[in-house]
């Protein structure tokens, strides 16, 4: 009994493996220290640019779903509609099989890589029919140019009219004359393939078009290089409309929808037109940006599922956005944890949302309510809000609310004194900033004074009764009268000098974890330090 | 469980909504309690009648909705219009969205001591000294300073524990939380449910708590309330309810929710959609989507029956339950199985008066809403039958 039992199980966790390797394709897409941020200068304002994308670097392998997680403002939209190229990269490169494709220019990738957007209300146009919208990428890339391969002979002139795309063709290869981009994807092979044997000629067309060999004439003049010319019996609007119906059917919608509006759908159903949209280019690469968050629980269900049945039966690759970690954890192969710009853990999603090897993974798993979390631990509550993208912390972007941020060697403190003084500086620093505005800034000017009263406020506030060691005392009085003469900013520098540490400083480097595919941004992961998960059961305790 | 008397009573709580095409009976016969120091949940999906439940007992439903029957009673009191007026500090509310709950032209300070002028008629310096203390017992760092800032100053979390502090100045003693992290971070809703305890053990505060979110209300509730198509389908202590749910809804809602089942596993999914109660309920609103609905659910309106086991009060809306109505599914807990004969259920549901609204102007069996005015009303009951065509 034993025996057999223990052998199911090998048995399961061997198949489990195989299938962890073979969901690994060649890689997609490449992307390397891709920064784009959003500068707002003008005239009356000098405010530094948004740093929403700041040093990402990762590989999407075929076929694979990476789920790309983090709170709002984390820049996780920003980069994957910097991937598609809706928004330009600041510097860093996106190449996909060798193609630098980071300017948006490349018309190839342009086709070959769609986008779903997360609210269907603001991203379909409330005055086309979901016809319209579907049929819109159709026409704007002036779909389809059918592509023609001659089979049979070692050369052949193709003549077409029509979408079909004329030209010279090498025996066995596309006519690919004047076409600046075909219909499908050239792996897929070509659209319309013509077989010609003694005194015959056979027609077959690709699978995914709407369009039977019987809708195509084929005429052929047999010389020394014969010419064939290609006629397709269904015009170029017919082609469109058809597909569209084809597209709305794929994501479970009817033909009697084509016609209708929007708004005369409900939000899951807009969301499939959305998809719909998507699909229409046969991209192999989708990225969808919170495509579930707007839908209700059930909902949410059945738009997944569609998502998962398209990526099985069309082979696609998708970036999938959300703030959702359960969605994530079931939709996802591999995770991305994004925070402030930065991806700071990458790896397997069940290896982890297991065992988090950055802090940050740690406390937003622990921070998912009920049992459906992933989490069995103790909550980790993050204290305050993620610092400005306009003016993100020096070293490591986390430090300023890491629940197991390296302590100075310096002081021997209390974890509640130095979260105080942590907390500390983080007022100094939202201070710093309101001084940008000009109110504030005219105030430094004239020497106004500063309103004293409010910093000796949260000062007792954070340590009221608190026992600080004298040399601690000192560095926080002369912080507080640095405030005080009305710079916010050096009583928070001088705050991180004397309290802080390693992670104030340096910018902590991808370093390898786990079984070697999981990557961490966090000085812990170097040897001699205790682990993330200790360190932060122990300061909670 | 104790026998004190409710700090709040919602019964037979029915809001119907006049439109000209149709009436909308929003919240449909709900009646819970609330006792003082308690937190009580109220979940459904959008269009289940929560938060118009959350504005009736605020005495908020304006025209073309009328409170058409029903009784809440504050401490035994009746709300009436007058004792509204006199209960308005005792009752406070929190909205989803704190960016338009706060007034974008005034400072949060003068939001504050609006509200303490008001409701504890504190002025000039009192005010003040008293808005940075509740700002800074909702956990807001350097209060002093952020009292003079305007909302937009403020991150979406600190805006909405600016709006629990205006909340928090009438002294309330219960607090309706209409979605309050809905528009939030996990991290920082992970705050705010935990300000919002700390305060419920401080103050004594009884918390109503409405979300579409079973995992904040399996975190933040003591006893729940599931709420479909107007109706509180079943009603169970939180804990007992995720063990162990006893109405096909609540089971199908809590199986779709993607960190309940196996990331290798298809979602299982409720086809349909919440129904638009177009008239007053006289058979099973959840019928036409249910996997185990039987013959009488079409035909009768379940009542309340009591599915209490070791002395935990609770109860399910479920003819399942009823021992009048006998059916093969036995005692009908978890299977899945076989269901019911789908097309019986929906030739009968035909003839009942919800899902009406689609006949207006889409075919029937589409399940596209077909209202004009482009709001999200939808028949989920043609939906039966149609094998994943036009659903959802």
């Amino acid at each position: 009994m034993t025996e057999s039992a223990t052998g199911a199980g090998t048995g399961r966790d061997v198949v489990a493996t195989d299938r962890e390797t073979s969901t690994r394709g060649d890689r997609l897409v490449s992307v390397r220290d891709l920064r784009t941020y959003y500068d707002e200068r003008t005239l009356l304002s000098r405010s530094p640019p948004v740093k929403a994308v700041d040093g990402v670097s990762f590989d999407l392998f075929e076929g694979e779903t990476l789920g790309l997680v983090g709170e709002s403002g984390c820049g996780k939209t920003t980069l994957g509609r910097t991937l598609v190229g809706l928004e330009d990269a600041t510097d860093g490169t996106v190449e996909v099989e060798g193609r630098d494709v980071t300017d948006g220019g490349d018309a190839e990738w342009q086709r070959r890589v769609g986008m779903v957007f997360q609210d269907p209300d603001e991203s379909l146009n409330d005055r086309q029919t979901v016809g319209q919208i579907v049929r819109e990428p159709l026409e704007a890339h002036g779909w389809p140019r059918l592509s023609v391969a001659v089979e049979g002979v070692p050369e052949a002139t193709v003549s077409g009219s029509g979408p079909v795309v004329g030209g010279r063709v090498a025996a066995g290869g596309d006519a690919r004359a004047d076409a600046p981009s075909a219909t499908g994807d050239a792996d897929d092979g070509p659209d319309v393939t013509v077989s010609l044997g003694r005194g015959t000629h056979e027609v077959s067309v690709r699978e995914r078009l709407p369009l039977t060999a019987d809708e195509v004439t084929v005429s052929v003049d047999r010389g020394e290089r014969p010419t064939v010319s290609v006629q397709v019996d269904k015009s170029v609007a017919e082609l469109r409309r058809d597909r569209a119906e084809e597209l709305l059917a794929r994501v479970g919608l009817s033909e009697e929808h084509v016609r209708r509006y929007p708004h005369q759908f409900s939000g899951g159903q807009r969301q499939r037109v959305g998809i719909a949209r998507a699909l229409a280019l046969e991209p192999d690469f989708l990225v969808l940006d919170e495509p579930v968050s707007a839908l209700d629980v059930s909902v949410q269900a059945r738009i997944i599922n569609l998502l998962e049945e398209i990526q099985a039966d069309l082979g696609l690759t998708y970036l999938f956005i959300a703030h959702d970690l359960s969605v994530v954890r079931h939709i996802a192969d591999r995770v991305a944890v994004m925070y402030l710009g930065n991806v700071v853990e990458l790896g397997a999603t069940e290896a982890v949302f297991a065992d988090p090897s950055h802090p940050y993974t740690l406390s937003l798993l622990s921070a998912i309510p009920g049992s459906g979390s992933p989490w069995d631990g103790e909550r980790v509550t993050l204290r305050g809000t993620p610092p400005s993208p306009r003016d993100p912390p020096s070293g490591c972007p986390f430090a300023t609310r890491c629940p197991a941020k390296i302590r100075s060697d310096e002081f021997d403190l209390p974890e509640a004194t130095w979260r105080a003084l942590d907390e500390l500086r983080v007022v100094f620093r939202t201070r710093a900033r309101s001084e940008d505005s000009l109110v504030e800034a005219a105030k430094a000017l004239v020497g106004l004074p500063v309103d004293a009263e409010a910093i000796d406020d949260a000062v007792g506030d954070l340590f009221g009764d608190r026992e600080l060691p004298s040399a601690a005392r000192a560095v926080v009085d002369e912080a507080v009268d640095l405030a005080k003469g009305g710079d916010d900013r050096a009583a928070a520098d001088r705050l991180r000098e004397a309290f802080g540490s390693r992670c104030d400083a340096e910018a902590p480097e991808a370093y390898a974890t786990g079984d070697g595919e999981r990557e961490s941004r966090c000085l812990r992961c170097e040897d001699g330090y205790r682990g993330v998960a200790e360190t932060v059961a122990d300061r909670e305790r | 469980m104790s026998d004190a008397e409710p700090l709040l009573a919602v019964e037979d709580l029915r809001t119907v909504f006049h439109t000209d095409r149709e009436e909308i009976h929003a919240v449909d016969g709900v009646s819970f309690e609330i006792r003082a120091g308690e937190t009580v949940g109220l979940v459904g999906e959008s269009g289940s009648g929560k938060s118009v439940t959350a504005r009736s007992i605020l005495g908020l439903v304006d025209s073309p909705g009328a409170i058409e029957e029903g009784s809440i009673r504050y401490r035994g009191e009746e709300l009436t219009d007058d004792s509204w007026e006199r209960h308005r500090g005792d009752i406070a509310i929190v909205f989803q969205d704190p960016g338009s709950a706060l007034n974008p032209v005034y400072t949060v300070g003068n939001q504050i001591r609006e509200a303490l002028k008001i409701h504890q008629d504190l002025r000039g310096a009192a005010a003040r000294d008293r808005a940075v203390e509740l700002l800074e017992d909702v956990g807001i760092p350097d209060a002093a300073t952020r009292v003079g800032e305007y909302p937009h100053q403020l991150s979406g979390g600190m805006q909405q524990r600016a709006v629990i502090a205006m909340a928090l100045a009438c002294d309330p003693d219960l607090l309706v939380c209409d979605e309050p992290t809905t528009a939030l971070d996990v991290t920082i809703q992970a705050q705010i449910l935990d300000l919002l305890a700390e305060l419920q053990r401080e103050e004594d505060l009884a918390i109503l708590f409405i979300t579409h979110d079973m995992g904040v209300i399996e975190d933040a509730t003591d006893r729940v309330n599931v709420i479909y198509a107007g109706e509180v389908v079943e009603r169970a202590p939180t804990d007992a309810l995720f063990e162990n749910p006893q109405h096909p809804y609540t089971r199908a809602l809590l199986r779709s929710i993607p960190g309940r089942t196996p990331p290798d596993e298809t979602l299982p999914t409720i086809e349909g959609e919440v129904p638009t109660p177009t008239g007053p309920a006289t058979v099973c609103r959840f019928a036409p989507r249910c996997p185990d609905a039987f013959g009488a659910c079409v035909e009768v309106h379940p009542d309340q029956q009591d599915v209490s086991e070791g002395g935990d009060d609770r109860s399910a809306a479920c003819l399942l339950h009823d021992d009048r109505y006998p059916n093969e599914m036995g005692t009908g807990d978890g299977t899945d199985g076989g269901g019911p004969d789908e097309r019986s259920v929906a030739a009968a549901a035909e003839n009942t008066n919800y899902g009406a609204v689609d006949h207006g102007g889409a075919p029937p069996e589409t399940g596209v809403a077909g209202d004009v005015n482009g709001q999200g009303a939808a028949g989920g009951v043609d939906d039966v039958g149609d094998e994943g065509g036009g659903e959802i």
